[in-house]
């Protein structure tokens, strides 16, 4: 009897006895249907309580009968269910207490009105049985609503929930309750109510998380932009520069003295940024006409030419006459400087004409090694009596580490009446060809 | 976001993705005319020039 005591059930009758019996029997046949998770502490203080308040009132067997029927009719799939539908049909306490030897103490009992200290501790062990069943099932929607039916006892799963260890009004509040109250929702519709509101579409982690794909996919853009896309843009319109400026050289009168080798050299343009010749370098391309502007200020002039240190001699000249240009970006002018090969043509378009030089050699230095302007190349000290060409730049790719160098070995002057050489000659007239006729036919002819 | 947009483009998908290609082409003209020349000039590279004085 001392867990009896425990669990509270020491003024229980008989009748409060069956009756919890009966509500384990209906929670033994719900939970082959369905199951749901409830507070377990919870449940059992709610059927404990339930029993314990029925036992004041006037039970019989019938009532019993009526009772575990209801649940058998709420359960049909249920075996246990279908036994207890049995019991009802026979209609007799007996017959309903061979049915289930559960019970059978009990209902005897109850026909008897004999208590006997045996069939207490079935009950005990019946109610312990029985709290098991409950906890493992808890309540399904058909009992509690089978519960409401009766007008006995209302569950409300949310009291049971919310207050934990609960009181008796909020775990019962059965006769208050409205015998036409319908069932509770299924349980699909009652998780997304209690999920709450339907997730909105657009939510402000999903915002901020495509922003910042977003932000990443333009900066792999800026990266295409900057080193492919842009360098074709801009390369190309500078090739069409230099095309133009060939043609604007073409139609000046060449300000240059005729050195004593024979070879007219041009006087150095006094404006930073002043274009004043063309490259052509047929072994990069055979469009690659980019213009020759003085000066190697990155921006001012680099970002739009190849940059012509002051400091170095005119096309032509003895002595080193040297350019620099972007290796990568910018149209990366000299992308393609290390593929020359010994013998490559490289040539210098001024108003005077077409200076051809030959690559010789190359080299990799320090940004700081200047001396490689000077007119013979690491050798400042020596007065060189060659003409010298070097191109120059950045090493290596996507770096400003080091420098490329490249030197070239004066070849021959074309006079402009002599027309391009020959291996830019197809280049020279498609480009004239492409421009049209802004210039006229007289381009070709004005030379001297 | 991109959900919301799609929704908000009226017409059959076909209609929705033509709009949407078109809302994309005019973003990449944007970016590529205005705002990477922007950003570019705002991240030079350094070292290109050893400067002037120390040339010979």
């Amino acid at each position: 009897m001392t867990g009896l005591n425990q669990t509270g059930f020491t003024s229980a009758s008989r009748a409060g006895r069956l009756r919890f019996a009966a509500v384990a029997a209906a929670a033994a046949a719900d939970a082959a249907e369905e199951r749901c998770l409830l507070d377990p502490a919870g449940v059992f203080v709610a059927v404990a309580l339930d029993a314990e308040r029925f036992a004041e009132d006037d039970f019989t067997v019938d009532d019993f009968a009526a009772f575990a029927g209801f649940f058998a009719a709420a359960a049909p799939s249920s075996a246990l269910a279908s036994t207890s539908c049995s019991a009802v049909s026979s209609a007799s306490p007996s017959a309903l207490a061979s049915s289930c030897s559960a019970l059978a103490p009990s209902a005897a009992a109850s026909s008897s009105a004999v208590a006997a200290s045996t069939s207490d501790s079935v009950a005990a062990a019946s109610s312990r049985a029985a709290s098991a069943l409950l906890l493992w099932s808890a309540f399904s929607r058909d009992m509690r609503a089978s519960l409401s039916r009766l007008g006995r006892v209302t569950f409300r799963r949310d009291a049971i929930r919310s207050s934990g260890s609960g009181t008796i009004d909020d775990l019962l509040s059965g006769d208050e309750a409205d015998p036409m109250t319908p069932p509770p929702p299924p349980r699909r519709e009652r998780a997304r109510r209690r999920r709450g509101r339907p997730r909105p579409r657009v939510t402000v982690i999903g915002v901020i998380g495509e922003l910042l794909m977003t932000f990443g996919v333009i900066m792999l853009l800026f990266v295409g932009w900057k080193y492919w896309l842009n360098d074709i843009v801009v390369g190309h319109e500078q090739n069409k520069s230099g095309a133009a400026l060939a043609q604007q050289l073409a139609e000046q009168t060449p300000n240059s003295e005729v050195d004593e080798g024979g070879i007219p050299v041009g006087v150095a343009p006094t404006q930073t940024n002043e274009q004043f010749a063309t490259l052509y370098v047929p072994a990069w391309g055979a469009d690659y006409s980019r213009p020759i502007a003085q000066g190697i200020e990155q921006h001012e002039v680099l970002d739009h030419n190849l940059g012509h240190y002051p400091s170095t001699p005119m096309p032509g000249a003895v002595g080193n006459f040297a350019i620099a240009g972007h290796r990568m970006a910018y149209g990366a002018s000299m992308q393609k400087l290390g593929d020359l090969k010994v013998g490559d043509e490289i040539v210098v378009e001024t108003a005077d004409g077409w200076y051809t030089y030959r690559y010789r050699s190359g080299e990799y230095v320090q940004p700081t090694q200047v001396d490689i302007l000077a007119s013979v190349p690491r050798h400042a000290d020596i007065a060189g009596g060659e003409r010298l060409m070097t191109l120059m730049t950045c090493n290596p790719v996507w770096s400003t580490a080091e420098r490329m160098i490249a030197y070239a070995v004066f070849d021959r002057f074309t006079p402009r009446a002599d027309g391009p050489p020959e291996s830019i000659r197809a280049a020279v007239e498609a480009a004239r060809a492409a421009n049209g006729a802004a210039t006229g036919p007289g381009a070709g002819t004005n030379g001297g | 976001m991109y959900g919301a947009l799609w929704r908000a483009i009226p017409g059959p998908w076909p209609v929705k993705l033509l709009v949407f290609l078109l809302l994309i082409a005019a973003l990449l003209y944007a970016l590529a005319t205005w705002v990477f020349p922007w950003a570019d000039a705002l991240m030079q590279p350094t070292g290109v020039t050893v400067g002037q004085t120390s040339g010979p």
